[in-house]
């Protein structure tokens, strides 16, 4: 894609310039160098009216976050919606910590857990760019130490496990859609579960010990021929840290935080920021909120870079660096004049790659469940046919959350970016705000041409 | 996507590289869903039916369908409106409200709705849906805890008593709300179906006593694994009443009725508009029109406002009322400026659900078979595929019908809505009326792009 730099500095898609001029001739006249500042995306509220919602009806959505404070379902929250890259609706709910009653603000960090995966899906792509890696490329091209990966095949009379050859080496594109034979190891029970958590490949010091770890262990099933959640983001962080001669760290942060102005993302929330992180809770056998320590495998010590940055899960971000963030990627790669990836790679990453023969129902992680008309992509889910999957959104639409609830998605028909952040990993009582937070926003889109 | 006349060039600059982003980003998919035709004030006088695309001659063939019934003696009496583009072609009535006092048709007579209350119902549904109250992946046993222990009828054994199983995942709302959970009306041979006669589920004294009484009766297939016409939509009434707190009449007529000016839509008929009210008959095949009681189905008594509402059969209404709420439904959710439901919810109502191993022919209701391009939606039929259904609808008509013979469809793709009503439990030929309607209003519309 070509890209013309402006004597201001501003860089505008050329391609993307031409068509604009030939669908509106008008602006063809407009056309000239502007100042940078005034392509800044702004945080200023638009009235909802103005992108097509309802601002009447957006109250189904105040009401319905407000609701889940209120039952003391969730410490606090804070939301963003946005529509054709201006923001309709950002919000913040309860509080940041409820012992010391400090409220909820917009400038709260928050862990974001598997909604890393994604940012290192970006990542990957960015090498994807350079002709680093092909999603047809055996992952072991890039990871050597997989070359002699064996498949798991149930257990023989002694209790013992069956190996057999992989049908085919896996590939970087299984290892992009959980399709590769990966596992986390706490889904199930099975002998390779146990032997993922007797190692515990993410709580190596270093993603080298991880990738001799891993190498150790089978796959859980053919390559191609299911879908688990995994290990494989955190993979793909070796890789991307192979490939480009940099730490993962260090990537994000000159190659997406930077440009995007995500200020407060990293893989750790420095000593002068920890007053804004939030407290994490979750829900005890009465359905009460109490203080929790990391859901999963692994206990996280945020106060410092970790020495296995994990792209599965590491990141840490306020709503708006991850706003930032996607709203790049609705906006076909770019944000501010800041081009990270091509229009034609973000949608590669967020075409479903899951074979509709996997899209049963039979797979699933908490309520994303692969079914006709939802699939996944590279690192992020996506909504291929909404009514189908029984969802009110527009086609296309992609997205993830994280384990302690926080979620987002980009919904490319309608244009529209919807950030939630919250701080609760589960228990009795967890409303499911991802899901029904859509029912209300779309039933809010009233004059979806507009 | 509408490009400001800002002030600021740079902004619908970016506008325009936004734009050009998303189509680069996204070719495969559709645009940005059509912009609503905007819509006057409903008026209902007709206009020529060549300035919306229908051959003044051709529509001919409707009346004459339809005289020719009453003719015959097969048909009292009747009320039609064909609309398209939100314009009424033509408001019509035929023959008698009722034979014995010769009172003739007239456009305020009010008829009973039966099982079109369900789209009705649907909509209810949807309405709480968007205020973030339930998902279609919910169980069903989530808002009825009643329902959590309901056993599947899998046959019967040597003595003829049944066999029950566990359901191999909880009933869904989405199962609910398409006919799949494994609910019946109780007209079939099973001791299921005895169950639903022996317990008189339908003449329950209140929707809590029709829900405890279900409550003993086993599913009568593995959720999701078949399709019958059923009680689900009393069911969902009763999920109206508890979410919303208010009773079924109640909820229709604030949100629904009123609204979109349904002046005679309700649950009974007052005393003041009895002398409006429809005579119902029945035609044998001797071709003998007999008025009579409603007997097989409820409610029978419509003097007084029922304790028990029924969502899936209770409504009366006029021509008129009913044409409001699916021109409501036609529009994307909105009438005369009063929003009901927004476009995307419309749509994912009105899409199909079933799965396609069961759109075999085995399936259906009268000539409503469940096949190849004819699905059901959340309380509608849906034609997805009106070349593989052998029907000449445009993609994503959606209707139903009532026991008594009144009928509607909206036709989305060529923006027609048309309702019929009559008063005829039993009709000679299996009410085969409504889908020879389709095929003459089809023929009728000669400029469809107009």
């Amino acid at each position: 894609m070509n890209t013309y730099r402006l004597a201001s500095g501003t860089r505008i898609l050329l391609a993307g310039l031409a068509m604009s001029l030939a669908a509106y001739p008008a602006l063809a006249q407009q056309a000239k160098p502007q100042p940078p500042a005034s392509h800044a995306l702004s945080m200023t509220l638009v009235k909802p009216e103005t992108v097509g919602f309802s601002s009447e009806r957006l109250e189904n959505l105040h009401k319905l976050m407000q609701k889940a404070v209120d039952d003391k379902q969730i410490a606090g929250i804070v939301t963003l919606l946005a529509r054709h890259g201006k923001v309709v609706d950002y919000r913040t709910y309860g509080q940041r910590d409820i012992a010391s009653k400090a409220p909820m603000t917009k400038d709260v960090i928050f862990r974001d857990f598997s909604m890393t995966k994604p940012v290192t899906g970006v990542a990957m792509m960015i090498l994807y760019e350079q002709g680093k890696w092909l999603p047809s490329d055996p992952i072991s091209k890039y990871i050597p130490e997989f070359a002699h990966l064996k498949v798991y095949n149930g257990v023989d009379a002694d209790g013992k496990m069956i190996l057999v050859d992989p049908d085919h080496a896996p590939t970087m594109r299984e290892l992009m859609s959980h399709t590769a034979g990966f596992t986390y190891g706490f889904f199930g029970d099975t002998p390779v579960d146990r032997m993922y958590r007797a190692s515990s490949p993410l709580a190596s010091k270093n993603l080298q010990e991880m990738i001799d770890k891993l190498a150790r262990i089978p796959l859980l099933y053919q390559p191609g021929k299911g879908w688990t959640y995994s290990v494989s983001m955190d993979i793909e962080g070796y890789i991307v840290e192979k490939l480009s001669g940099q730490s993962l760290p260090d990537f994000y942060r000159d190659h997406i935080y930077a440009p995007l102005q995500m200020r407060d993302a990293g893989f750790f929330v420095p000593a002068e920021k920890m007053a804004r992180f939030a407290t994490m809770y979750r829900g005890n056998e009465k359905g009460e909120l109490v203080p929790a320590t990391n859901p999963g495998t692994v206990e996280r010590d945020y106060s410092k870079q970790p020495g296995a940055p994990s792209g599965g899960g590491g990141m840490v971000s306020t709503a708006e660096d991850y706003y930032r963030f996607a709203q790049m990627m609705a906006n076909g790669g770019e944000l501010d004049g800041k081009r990270i990836l091509a229009p034609s790679s973000v949608r590669l990453m967020t075409s479903n790659h899951v074979p509709a023969e996997l899209l049963t129902g039979q797979y699933s992680i908490g309520s994303q469940v692969l079914r006709p008309g939802f699939g996944y992509g590279y690192n992020c889910a996506v909504v291929f046919d909404p009514p189908l999957a029984n969802l009110p959104e527009g086609k296309g639409t992609f997205f993830w959350d994280g384990a302690a609830g926080t979620w987002f998605w980009v919904d490319p028909t309608n244009d529209i970016v919807f950030i939630g952040m919250i701080q609760r990993s589960g228990g009795p009582g967890q409303p499911n705000l991802q899901y029904l937070s859509r029912n209300t926003v779309y039933g809010a889109l009233v004059d979806p041409a507009k | 996507m509408t490009i400001l006349p800002s002030a600021s060039l740079s902004r619908a600059f970016l506008a325009g590289a936004l734009l050009a982003a998303c189509a680069h980003l996204s070719p495969a998919q559709p645009p940005a869903p059509a912009k609503q035709p905007a819509r006057p004030t409903l008026d209902l006088t007709p206009v020529k039916p060549e300035s919306v695309g229908f051959s003044s001659e051709r529509l001919e063939r409707l009346h004459a369908l339809i005289q020719e019934q009453i003719d015959q003696k097969h048909l009292v009496g009747a009320v039609t409106i064909l609309a398209r583009h939100g314009k009424v072609v033509e408001y019509r009535t035929y023959g008698q409200r009722d034979i014995g006092t010769a009172a003739p048709m007239t456009r305020d007579t009010i008829f009973r709705d039966y099982s079109m209350t369900k789209p009705v119902t649907g909509v209810a549904m949807m309405i709480l849906y968007e205020q973030g109250k339930w998902l279609p992946s919910d169980p069903i046993s989530k808002y009825i805890p009643e329902f959590a222990h309901l056993k599947v009828q899998k046959g019967v054994d040597a003595d003829g008593k049944p066999i029950l199983v566990d359901p191999d995942h909880a009933p869904t709302m989405r199962e609910l709300m398409t006919h799949t959970a494994g609910f019946s009306y109780g007209g079939g041979k099973t001791p299921a179906d005895d169950l639903y006669r022996d317990l008189k589920v339908m003449q329950s004294a209140t929707l809590q006593e029709g829900i405890d009484r279900l409550a003993k009766i086993p599913l009568l297939y593995q959720p999701g694994k078949g399709w019958l016409y059923s009680v689900s939509m009393d069911i969902q009434g009763y999920i109206v009443e508890k979410l919303s707190g208010k009773p079924l009449p109640q909820f229709m007529r604030e949100n629904i009725f009123t609204p979109l000016g349904m002046r005679d839509a309700g649950f009974y008929v007052p005393e003041d508009k009895r002398k409006r009210f429809a005579t119902n008959y029945f035609s044998n095949p001797q071709v003998q029109l007999t008025a009579g009681p409603t007997a097989n189905g409820v409610p029978t008594d419509y003097t007084t406002e029922p304790t028990m509402a029924s969502g899936g059969g209770g409504l009366v209404s006029t021509a008129e009322d009913y044409f409001r709420f699916a021109t409501m439904l036609a529009n994307g959710g909105q009438l005369n400026g009063a929003r009901v439901l927004a476009p995307s919810t419309v749509k994912l109502m009105t899409s199909p659900h079933v799965a396609e191993s069961l759109l075999t022919g085995e399936f259906g209701i009268g000539l409503s078979v469940i096949r190849p391009g004819f699905s059901w939606g959340y309380d509608c039929a849906v034609i997805f595929d009106p070349a593989a259904a052998n029907l000449s609808d445009g993609k994503g008509t959606f209707f139903w019908d009532g026991a008594a013979g009144t009928w509607f469809f909206v036709d989305p793709t060529n923006d027609i809505v048309f309702v019929s009503m009559i008063q005829r439990m039993t009709s000679p030929d299996n009410h085969s009326l409504m889908y020879r309607s389709h095929a003459v209003i089809d023929q009728a519309l000669v400029d469809p792009a107009k």
